[in-house]
């Protein structure tokens, strides 16, 4: 009887003492973004939650050259090509903005890249870099900040990958002007509104691929930029699916007027340019767009040089200053 | 103070064991099962493929890139009637979005009723959760705010040219309501299926031919004529 009663008093104690064990632990602090009620919902996977200590880690990494040292990219960063100041990209090429990644399951142009940010950031580390984990295993801080994440002493590219991965999903955009007019907090110019509504009707048809919150649908269109695809690294040069012909990834139009110029090979230098092949300029072929084929407007928009000029101050309003100069 | 210390571990016990009583469990378990809806798109029998073309009875020769719709206030209907209330979204291209589960139907089913689309309480603006779905459906509030209903794009041809068509059917006077009758045996099945003829969205009441209209948001003669159409589109039998 004695015995018994002891057995049940010691189970008690030994799981009181696990969890102050399970306590002392937990090193990180957990960080939320609080996003817009128009905004969609974001996944992150329980693997890898984002934690303050987690983003600045990636932060520190992304900004690292120490990342490709002795690989085929030496001396670069993930910041030497995706630059702030420019939404994370860079000026005068081509390359896709590090924005609102967290909704992104396919990665450049064609979407040659797809699955999670963890993955892809792991590509990034291996392949693209080729990342020696042994320089950051000597490094004098970087051992105890993946400690502090990860809670090992051994530097891994899965470690790597699930840092960067935590910053890029924390590379939110949502505080430019069009957002704060959505939330009332600013007001549009009228020529900035006229240009808005043209994006949200029928007279524009922005918003179909282009949709709201996040400016993309994270899909493939062929939008008529040429008649025939031959060797444009295109979507079906990755799916040799004859239906993506001369499709590319929507990009996000959000801070678009700050990385000039556009399309997937840069051939339109400014957003009038843009606007204006869409006018105007759109080319026929078999996998066109469906949206792109309106009764009436089989080959552009047809809008006015002031509705042109509104549709360039709206996309104006998708800068947001906060993004570019706030870590 | 000692005994009450003794008592503690039976007493435990003695709760833990009373839990376990199955009795009440054990006669729902005899009358009621999960099961789920699943639909299959088809065109006039035919499996639904991507970039294959298909003859409507307007004789358009049209292939189907997109189908995204809704169904909602979705009703089982059966000795107990068991509305489901609920609002879901389809892919006909994505697998995952087109079978239902549901958690428990008690004795056999004659009819489903649902809401291809979203009545005018559902059809707010941000009403429904903010999936990167719903999102991607979204109606503009210039046009009405709300969401699509139903997405049906693709490319048909004329003459020598191929051309694009965009179904999209949205705002509050086009929702609709359906009653399709089925033959699902309780005993021996699990799974109900519902056959979705594309086709038809083309074929009755109205004759829909693609050169009349070719993207109909927004134009609300095109959109009533269009989704009337959808009076036999979906059956439980192909």
């Amino acid at each position: 009887m004695k015995i018994y009663f002891c057995l049940t008093w010691t189970l008690l104690l030994f799981s009181c003492t696990k969890e102050k064990e399970e306590t002392y632990l937990y090193r990180t602090t957990p960080y939320s973004i609080e996003l817009p009620f128009y905004f969609p919902q974001m996944d992150i996977p329980k693997s890898n939650p984002l934690t303050v200590e987690g983003i600045k880690l990636g932060n520190q990494l992304y900004n690292d050259p120490l990342l490709s040292k002795d690989g085929p990219m030496e001396g670069l960063s993930c910041s030497s090509c995706h630059v702030r100041k420019y939404g994370y990209t860079s000026p005068g090429t081509t390359i896709l903005s590090h924005v609102n990644l967290a909704w992104n399951n396919y990665f450049l142009w064609n979407g040659k890249i797809e699955g999670t940010l963890e993955k892809v950031a792991l590509f990034e580390v291996e392949d693209f870099f080729g990342t020696n984990t042994a320089l950051l295993q000597k490094d004098i801080y970087y051992p105890s900040l993946f400690y502090q994440v990860f809670e090992s002493n051994i530097i891994t590219s899965k470690q790597i990958a699930y840092a960067l991965a935590q910053y890029l999903r924390s590379l939110t955009s949502f505080n430019s002007k069009y957002d704060q007019f959505i939330l009332g907090k600013a007001q549009l110019t009228e020529h900035e509104e006229n240009g808005l509504n043209l994006f949200f009707s029928e007279k524009g048809d922005c918003f179909h691929c282009h949709t709201m919150a996040l400016l993309t649908d994270g899909s493939f269109h062929n939008i008529g930029l040429d008649s025939e695809f031959n060797g444009t690294n295109d979507r079906f040069s990755i799916t040799m699916d004859s239906n993506d012909i001369g499709k590319y990834k929507t990009p996000s139009l959000r801070n678009t007027a700050l990385h000039p110029p556009y399309m997937h090979d840069g051939r339109f230098n400014t957003l009038e340019d843009v606007i204006r092949f869409y006018n105007s300029g759109v080319k026929k072929s078999n996998t066109l767009d469906p949206i792109m084929t309106k009764e009436g407007k089989e080959f552009g928009l047809r809008l006015s040089e002031q509705e042109i000029l509104d549709l360039v101050a709206f996309l104006h309003t998708l800068t947001d200053s906060t993004f570019i100069s706030d870590n | 103070m000692k005994s009450v210390f003794w008592l503690l571990p039976f007493v435990g016990i003695a709760l833990a064991c009373k839990k376990d009583e199955p009795l009440q469990e054990s006669s729902d378990q005899q009358t009621s099962k999960a099961i789920y809806i699943q639909f299959v798109h088809h065109v006039d029998g035919s499996v639904l493929k991507a970039n294959t073309y298909y003859t409507n009875s307007a004789g358009n020769l049209y292939s189907i890139n997109r189908l995204e719709y809704y169904i909602s206030e979705l009703t089982i209907n059966n000795d107990t009637n068991e509305k489901l209330a609920e609002l879901f979204y389809l892919n006909a291209f994505d697998s995952s979005s087109t079978t239902i589960f549901i958690n428990s139907i008690s004795t056999t089913i004659s009819s489903i009723d649902f809401t291809l689309g979203l009545d005018s309480v559902l059809n707010q603006s941000n009403n429904l959760p903010n999936t990167i779905e719903n999102v991607n459906m979204i109606w503009p509030d210039q046009m009405g705010g709300g969401y699509h209903f139903i997405k049906l794009e693709g490319h048909y041809k004329q003459d020598n040219s191929v051309l694009g068509y965009a179904m999209h059917v949205g705002t509050n006077s086009f929702h609709y309501q359906l009653s399709v009758p089925v033959y699902f045996d309780f005993a021996s099945s699990d799974t109900l299926q519902i056959f979705v003829n594309i086709n038809n969205w083309f074929n009755n009441p109205n004759t829909y031919n693609l050169n009349d209209a070719s993207y109909i948001m927004g134009n609300e003669f095109y959109m009533r004529k269009f989704i009337e159409n959808s009076i036999d589109v979906f059956s439980s039998q192909q």
